[in-house]
C-alpha cells in the first residue's frame, strides 16, 4: 500500500471514530473498536490543517481545507488556503481542479493509476476492514493526554519511507481535536489536524462531480445548516 | 510540447541587445530583480506542470539565505519529489529525490529554474535595451548560452527571463500578475503561482 493510501485511510479511520473512551493499552482491542466505529460511517465531512515540516526549512508549509467522503469509494480533498485545489475521486475515476485567475481549471491528470490505488485503499478502511492492516504494521497505543495510536511499518521497504504514523485522538474519541502525524526516517514529518468532523449527513448532489464539483461552501452549508 | 511553442522558442531566441548607458533604469531593473526573491524570505509556489501531454500539480518552496545559498523543494501531495541546495558559487547538491523523480530532473528543472528565477547572478549581468525599447539585464555563459532578464522600458517591472543557446531559445519565463511565472521550456510548460 502506498504512503498516500495509508495517510488518507488512517485519516478516514480516526475521523469517523466513535464516542467510546480509550481506556486500554491493548492496541488490538483499540483497533477493533476503531474498525467497528468506522464501519458505521456512510459519509464524512471534516476540516483539515496540514503542516509539512522539512529539515531543509525552518518554517513548515501550511495548507488548509476540507476532506469529504461518501461510501463506498468517493473522496474529495480540497485545499482552500494558501491556494485553491480540488481532487475528486469516485471509484476508478478521478479529476483534479486548480483555481487560477479566479476560474477553476480541470487538469489532465498524469497519475490516474496512483489515484485509483489511493481510493481503493481508502474504501477498504471506510468499509471497516481496518484490522487487515495489522499484518503490515506494528500497532501500539499510548494513553494519557488523549490516546495516541502508533503504527510502524513491519516491512523494510515501507520503513525506508515511513518511520511511523501517530494518530492522536481526543480524550473522549469524539470529533474534537485530532491529529495525524507521519514521521519519516530522514527527520521530515507531516501533521494533519482535523476539526469539526460531521459524519453520516447526506451530501448534496455535485459534491463529487468530475466536471464541475459543487463549491465547498455549499457542501458545508448543506450538511451543517450553518453560514460562515 | 506543441509545434507552435517549439517554433516560437526557436524564432524568439534572436532578440538583439543594444548596450546603452542609463544608470537610473539599470538601477531600477537590478532592484526589481532583487525584490523578486529577497534574501532570507521563504517563497511558496503552486505549480501545474504540463509534460508529455499530461499534467500534475505540486508545491514549491524556495529560500535564498543571506549568504546567497539557495534551497528549493518540490512537493507532491504525498511526499518530497526533490530537494536541492545551490551554493553561492552555483554548485548544485541534490539532497533528496522521490523514487519516481530522477536526480537529473532535480538538477535540470528544479535547481536551474530556482536558480535562474530566484537567485540570479545579478552582479554578472550587463545592462542593455532590446529593439522594442524594453530594458534588459543579460549575460553570456559557456556554449554561447545567454540569459536575458527583460524589464519594462523604465526598468521598474521585471517581465520575463529568456535563456537561449546560440540563436535558439530553449527557456522562457513570463511573469504573472501575482509574481509567479509561466515557464515554457524544452519538454514542459509550467504555471508557477506565488501563493505566499
Amino acid at each position: 500500500m502506498s504512503v498516500g493510501r495509508i495517510v488518507i485511510a488512517v485519516i478516514c479511520s480516526i475521523c469517523v471514530a466513535g464516542a467510546a473512551r480509550a481506556e486500554t493499552n491493548d492496541a488490538g482491542a483499540f483497533l477493533r473498536r476503531l474498525a467497528a466505529t468506522t464501519a458505521k460511517a456512510d459519509t464524512l465531512f471534516v476540516e483539515f490543517a496540514q503542516e509539512r515540516h522539512l529539515a531543509l526549512f525552518e518554517e513548515p508549509l501550511r495548507t488548509e481545507g476540507y476532506l469529504v467522503f461518501q461510501r463506498p469509494n468517493s473522496i474529495r480533498w480540497e485545499v482552500t488556503k494558501p491556494y485553491a485545489s480540488i481532487l475528486v475521486c469516485a471509484g476508478s475515476n478521478a479529476a483534479q481542479f486548480e483555481r487560477t485567475d479566479g476560474k477553476w481549471k480541470r487538469l489532465d491528470l498524469s497519475y490516474m493509476k496512483s489515484i485509483g490505488n489511493f481510493v481503493a485503499g481508502m474504501a477498504m478502511f471506510l468499509e471497516g476492514r481496518y484490522m487487515e492492516q495489522q499484518s503490515d504494521y506494528d500497532a501500539s497505543v499510548r494513553t494519557g493526554d488523549g490516546t495516541v495510536l502508533t503504527l510502524k511499518p513491519k516491512q523494510k521497504q515501507a520503513a525506508q519511507f515511513i518511520d511511523a504514523f501517530e494518530l492522536q485522538f481526543g480524550d473522549d474519541l469524539t470529533a474534537g481535536a485530532r491529529r495525524v502525524t507521519m514521521r519519516q526516517p530522514d527527520g521530515d514529518w507531516t501533521s494533519i489536524q482535523l476539526t469539526n468532523a460531521v459524519a453520516n449527513k447526506a451530501l448534496p448532489p455535485g459534491t463529487f462531480d468530475m466536471q464541475s464539483p459543487l463549491d465547498i461552501e455549499s457542501v458545508r452549508k448543506a450538511i451543517t445548516n450553518a453560514d460562515r | 510540447m506543441r509545434t507552435g511553442s517549439i517554433l516560437w522558442l526557436l524564432l524568439a531566441g534572436c532578440a538583439t541587445v543594444s548596450p546603452v548607458r542609463d544608470a537610473a533604469t539599470e538601477q531600477r531593473a537590478r532592484q526589481a530583480l532583487q525584490e523578486a526573491c529577497p534574501r532570507g524570505v521563504r517563497l511558496t509556489q503552486r505549480a501545474v506542470v504540463n509534460a508529455a501531454g499530461r499534467q500534475f500539480s505540486c508545491d514549491g518552496i524556495v529560500q535564498v539565505a543571506a549568504d546567497g545559498e539557495l534551497r528549493a523543494a518540490l512537493l507532491s501531495p504525498v511526499g518530497v519529489m526533490a530537494e536541492v541546495r545551490v551554493s553561492p558559487t552555483g554548485s548544485v547538491d541534490v539532497l533528496k529525490t522521490a523514487r519516481s523523480f530522477r536526480e537529473a530532473w532535480a538538477r535540470r528543472y528544479v535547481a536551474t529554474t530556482a536558480q535562474w528565477l530566484f537567485a540570479p547572478d545579478e552582479p554578472a549581468l550587463q545592462f542593455g535595451r532590446l529593439a522594442d525599447g524594453r530594458a534588459t539585464l543579460w549575460r553570456e555563459g559557456p556554449e554561447r548560452t545567454r540569459w536575458a532578464y527583460v524589464f519594462s522600458a523604465d526598468g521598474t517591472r521585471w517581465e520575463e527571463l529568456s535563456v537561449s543557446r546560440g540563436w535558439q531559445r530553449f527557456y522562457r519565463a513570463e511573469r504573472n500578475g501575482d509574481g509567479g511565472f509561466h515557464v515554457t521550456a524544452t519538454g514542459c510548460d509550467i504555471d508557477l503561482r506565488m501563493v505566499k
